[in-house]
């Protein structure tokens, strides 16, 4: 199998461009998060502004005025998008509810399905942990606030590339809890219950008809008690609809403890039924969006998950060239 | 414990003068209060009384105290008044609406007052999402305002609703219950911002007593509420002393290489393909350009 990156530098004049979420054009200055990157003209400058999304690159080289030169001077700090990107989430409610531990984790595990679907099946993505975030980028984030507005840029971002709903729940997340438990703060011993409250009234308000959870694999403690909260809510009836898990980090990654996470149902009234999704189809647009989440992935680290959905490809045996795995639970017929 | 009075938006009529004067006096006598932040009246009279009130709790009472205006309508005139009745800073709410005039307005105050100790701070409110880093790029770049941060709670409607129908007993903890007495400004104590009521009520507190009564009574009541059992607020979990404090610069994170990572050019982005991959690359990509200018801009 050879693993091949979507190639970022195109300059399609039917593509749309857009500005990355991390970079910033203040007075001729380019900016990454905090840090000053570049200086640039008149014209790149009001080329920059017009790089939303709206407007394809020949459209948007026609209005600003620039040339080739201009547009090859900005090209790196765009993303590309192979369709328009709407001014403003659909407004129906969405029938589908994606509940992630981290604003990465749902797209890097379910990402080309939530590209591939969400167009006919209203979504909502609710990120749950928005405390603290990563960043392997001290400088241009200096603060945890910056880590945390950027993160927070990030999930916009991608929620209008791909049209879904965007919601941030504040909790703090497994770092911070550590830290505030070492303080001697009570209120951290609440947080499961109160994740629990506040999905249980996410879940109210929506009446979803599909809810999907990261899957406790390997050692990812916000994603295990996000799984450990939505199964016990299902447990007891209080979720109507399907519980699908998709594959978060580290288990996408490789990592997978799969065997371990399956032994956990034995014995159980739920069965996790094992299925795939192809989504060769929505890849490219999956893989292009490690530049969106540029504050917290690397490009090298893109290349471990893409390797993932090969061998999803592979053990789902039909024809797709890659895809994501999922699980869903179903009470077992014993 | 800080003292929150207000949030966005605030009047302070007659009650206000009555109740905030007894109230704090009795608070500080009894050593309850670290600081107060109180929001901004729009009203020109109102504001002279509130600057007032705050200079003489800071001068009897050395504890900080500062206010906070929403950016849509913070001018130069109020940062030069609250530095002249010497407050201990002001705190800019950023919604959605446009940086510029509050930029400019911290530009020309600090040309007025060069050296002023008065801090100036930016909080992001929830509704600016998507437009995060832009916004605190132009706040540090162009008003030099290093402290951007989260607001703790959104100045515009509460998100949290709760349903209306849990009333669990079960004792719950708030971090920012424990650490700060939020109170309206004719005197109604309530949990947090986000409690705060639409209309005011009649039952409100008229002396320090009061107040620390009700607020006691708050915390043994939260887990009564339901809007408080369903609080995803990071400042439920930290208080207010992290909530509301200066920006936590960030632990000690090993740097990937000594070369900044930050450089995000296109020689940088090529250096994670192979050789090929990079030849392969400059050439699509010139090739392009050159389709593009033969295309024109049509």
């Amino acid at each position: 199998m050879k693993t091949h990156y979507v190639n970022p530098l195109v300059l399609d004049p039917r593509s749309f461009p857009l500005v990355r979420p991390h970079i910033t054009c203040v007075d001729n200055e380019v900016y990454f998060g905090s840090c000053r990157i570049a200086r640039v003209s008149e014209a790149e400058s009001n080329f920059l502004k017009e790089c939303d999304g709206r407007l394809n690159l020949a459209d948007v080289a026609g209005r600003a005025g620039v040339d080739a030169t201009c547009v090859t001077l900005c090209a790196h700090w765009l993303l590309w998008w192979g369709g328009q990107v709407a001014a403003a989430p659909p407004s129906p409610p969405a029938e589908r509810l994606v509940f992630t531990a981290t604003h990465t984790g749902a797209w890097l595990g379910m990402g080309g399905r939530l590209l591939l679907e969400t167009r006919r099946r209203r979504t909502a993505v609710v990120t749950c942990f928005g405390s603290l975030g990563e960043s392997r980028f001290v400088e241009p984030f200096p603060t945890l606030a910056e880590v945390s507005m950027a993160a927070r840029d990030e999930a916009a971002f991608v929620a209008r590339l791909s049209g879904v709903e965007q919601r941030v729940l504040n909790f703090p997340d497994h770092t911070l809890r550590e830290r505030l438990e070492a303080s001697g703060r009570t209120a951290s011993e609440e947080v499961p219950g109160a994740l629990r409250s506040a999905l249980l009234e996410v879940i109210n308000a929506y009446r979803p008809s599909q809810i999907f959870a990261p899957a406790a694999l390997g050692d990812a403690p916000d994603g295990r008690l996000l799984f450990e909260t939505l199964l016990s809510l299902f447990a007891e009836g209080d979720i109507e609809g399907e519980l699908h898990l998709f594959e978060d980090e580290p288990a996408v990654r490789g990592h997978r403890g799969v065997d371990e996470f399956l032994s956990s149902f034995e014995g159980s009234y739920l069965t996790p039924h094992e299925y795939y999704v192809d989504v060769t189809a929505s890849f490219p647009e999956k893989a292009s969006l490690i530049d969106v989440f540029r504050c917290t992935a690397d490009r090298r680290a893109a290349v471990p998950w893409l390797q993932s959905a090969e061998r999803n490809a592979a053990l789902g045996g039909d024809a797709a060239a890659r895809a994501e795995r999922f699980w869903e639970l179903n009470l077992a017929s014993f | 414990m800080l003292l929150i009075i207000g949030w966005a938006g605030a009047e302070y009529g007659p009650g206000a003068r009555e109740f905030l004067p007894a109230a704090v006096a009795g608070l500080c006598a009894e050593s309850t209060l670290s600081g107060c932040l109180a929001a901004l009246p729009a009203e020109t009279k109102e504001k002279e009384w509130l600057l007032n009130f705050l200079s003489s709790v800071k001068r009897v009472t050395s504890i900080p105290a500062g206010v906070m205006v929403r950016a849509a309508v913070v001018s130069a005139d109020d940062l030069v008044a609250c530095d002249t009745f010497g407050l201990d800073e002001v705190v800019i709410i950023q919604d959605t609406a446009d940086p510029g005039a509050a930029i400019d307005a911290v530009r020309t105050y600090r040309q007025e007052r060069a050296g002023a100790m008065m801090r100036v701070r930016v909080w992001f409110d929830e509704a600016v999402r998507g437009g995060f880093q832009a916004q605190a790029c132009a706040w540090k770049h162009d008003a030099l305002i290093d402290d951007v941060g989260l607001t703790p709670f959104a100045s515009q409607s509460p998100e949290i609703k709760g349903d209306g129908g849990v009333a669990d007993r079960q004792p719950l903890s708030c971090e920012w219950l424990r650490s700060t007495i939020t109170v309206t400004p004719s005197g109604e104590v309530v949990r947090c911002p986000a409690q705060l009521p639409e209309h005011g009520r009649a039952d409100t507190a008229a002396t320090a007593a009061d107040v620390i009564a009700r607020h006691a009574s708050l915390r043994e009541t939260a887990g009564s509420s339901p809007v408080c059992r369903s609080c995803y607020r990071l400042a439920r979990f930290v208080g207010a002393d992290v909530a509301v404090s200066s920006n936590e610069a960030r632990p000690d994170m090993p740097r990937i290489a000594a070369v900044p990572q930050y450089r995000d050019f296109v020689g940088g982005d090529l250096r994670s393909f192979s050789p090929p991959e990079q030849g392969a690359a400059v050439a699509s990509l010139m090739a392009r350009i050159r389709a593009l200018n033969s295309e024109g801009s049509s």
